[in-house]
């Protein structure tokens, strides 16, 4: 497989990952590069057992992890979205209107702890099977459905207290 | 847990500049090509490293110096070699003087490992590392330097390993006398010739056999031995009892034909003219002085 064509693969599969696990897109701009630079130096070590996606999607993990680690361990905790700092705050209005279901959504997301958010952004947001999160996350498919189940429940407590929040 | 509804999680795309997205990637491929371009500029100032000596120009001469210094430290001062162990009378117009280096005196190709190939190594190892740090920081990390400076290092250890192995080996041969031979014979006075050819050859090694003998060491004259154009053992000879001894110690008996050519030289100063068997004789009787007191 040639640089270029796994680099269109996976472009916006390890950009959304990263933008939703690290809410700032300049870092997330700046992970990915880090991403596809490991990509390129291994791509010879890609055998084609998993999808170029999942490959990179598991790259991107490990990438965030050692990032968040090091530098914002924060990340890796369950937080308020808004105790994250937030580096494009200036939305215009009406386009922060159209979005706000989205970005309660990813305040949501952010309420769940970091194997949380990536269960289920590979699940419901890259939609890969439990097969390649198994891979990606190194559980086996049963661990990873249980996981995905959690999460969602999980979730949707955090979205119902948002809407709750929002109504009163 | 099947049944359960999956999340709708808004799709993000990314709106930049793909060359953003792989700006890594090309400071990667610059770098490494700069990289690349060093080492081999390296290779080069290894190659004349060794030629530090006949440059003028201070500072030319210590960036060529540094790789055959730093072999020559690692092989001299921090490992060390057996160089101190041979006692040889130089060879001065002779044109073996090639193998007093202070490397591996007695094989020429582990001098070369030594002196040329580990040298040329260091020179590309350093300035490839000198490019390194030139590069973007992000992407030449200290993390991928520590990886890079180990498979250099794994390199430059497998050339010395190599060079000590060379020298075992040839060090092991010469103490079995193996190998096709030319010989320097030493008088009491202090003179040498070259000796060669297959006739000489044959009285080497037709009586050749080792023993237990007991060393009459006064009587001893050098004898310094050039295997196969690329070893050298410098013996000593006692050609009235009849044997040769090795640098390690070990004793062979000689044929009489071989002790009566250096019983001849020792007497009147030149060999047998028979020897030759009509070879010619170039290069024998290029007598040298030798240097009093190192191989007496």
């Amino acid at each position: 497989m040639r640089f270029a064509e796994a680099y269109e693969e996976c472009r916006d599969p390890v950009y959304g990952y990263l933008v939703y696990m690290t809410k700032d897109t300049t870092l997330a701009e700046d992970l990915s590069q880090e991403v596809f630079l490991r990509m390129f130096l291994h791509l010879d070590k890609f055998r084609g057992e998993a999808s170029v996606r999942t490959w990179g999607l598991r790259i991107a993990r490990n990438v965030f992890l050692s990032y968040a680690k090091k530098k914002q361990p924060l990340l890796l905790e369950e937080q308020e979205w808004e105790q994250l700092p937030d580096h494009h705050p200036s939305q215009p209005e009406e386009e922060a209107l159209k979005k706000e279901k989205a970005e309660e959504i990813r305040r949501c997301l952010m309420r769940l702890s970091e194997q949380e958010r990536t269960i289920l952004l590979l699940r419901d947001f890259q939609e890969l099977s439990y097969e390649e999160i198994g891979r990606i996350m190194e559980f086996t498919p049963e661990v990873v459905k249980s996981r995905i189940y959690r999460a969602r429940q999980k979730f949707r407590k955090a979205y119902e207290g948002e809407s709750s929040e929002r109504i009163y | 847990m099947e049944e359960q509804k999956k999340i709708d999680i808004p799709e993000v795309v990314y709106q930049g500049d793909d060359k953003k997205l792989k700006e890594r990637v090309s400071r990667f491929k610059t770098g490494s090509f700069r990289i690349a371009v060093f080492t081999v500029v390296g290779f080069v100032m290894g190659a004349y490293s060794r030629t530090y000596t006949s440059i003028g120009f201070f500072p030319v001469k210590l960036i060529l110096a540094v790789p055959y210094k730093i072999s020559e430290a690692v092989y001299v001062s921090v490992i060390g070699t057996d160089a101190a162990q041979l006692q040889i009378v130089p060879f001065g117009s002779m044109g073996w003087h090639w193998f007093l280096t202070e490397f591996f005196p007695h094989s020429l190709l582990a001098t070369f490992l030594a002196e040329t190939v580990t040298t040329v190594l260091m020179g590309g190892a350093i300035y490839g590392a000198l490019a390194y740090f030139t590069g973007d920081k992000r992407v030449f990390t200290m993390q991928r330097f520590v990886r890079f400076a180990a498979v250099w290092c794994a390199i430059i250890l497998v050339s010395i390993g190599a060079a000590y192995l060379v020298n075992a080996k040839a060090v092991r041969d010469n103490e079995n006398l193996r190998g096709t031979p030319q010989f320097m014979v030493f008088n009491s006075r202090g003179s040498g010739s070259r000796l060669e050819g297959q006739l000489v050859t044959e009285y080497f090694y037709s009586g050749l056999e080792e023993g237990n003998i007991a060393r009459d060491n006064e009587e001893e004259l050098p004898l310094e031995i050039l295997f196969n154009d690329t070893r050298v053992c410098a013996c000593r000879v006692n050609h009235e009892k009849q044997y040769v001894a090795t640098e390690q110690g070990r004793t062979y008996h000689i044929s009489a034909e071989f002790a009566q050519i250096i019983r001849q030289y020792e007497e009147e100063g030149v060999f047998p003219p028979d020897i030759y068997d009509g070879e010619a004789a170039e290069g024998v009787e290029a007598s040298v002085e030798a240097i009093g007191g190192i191989a007496q």
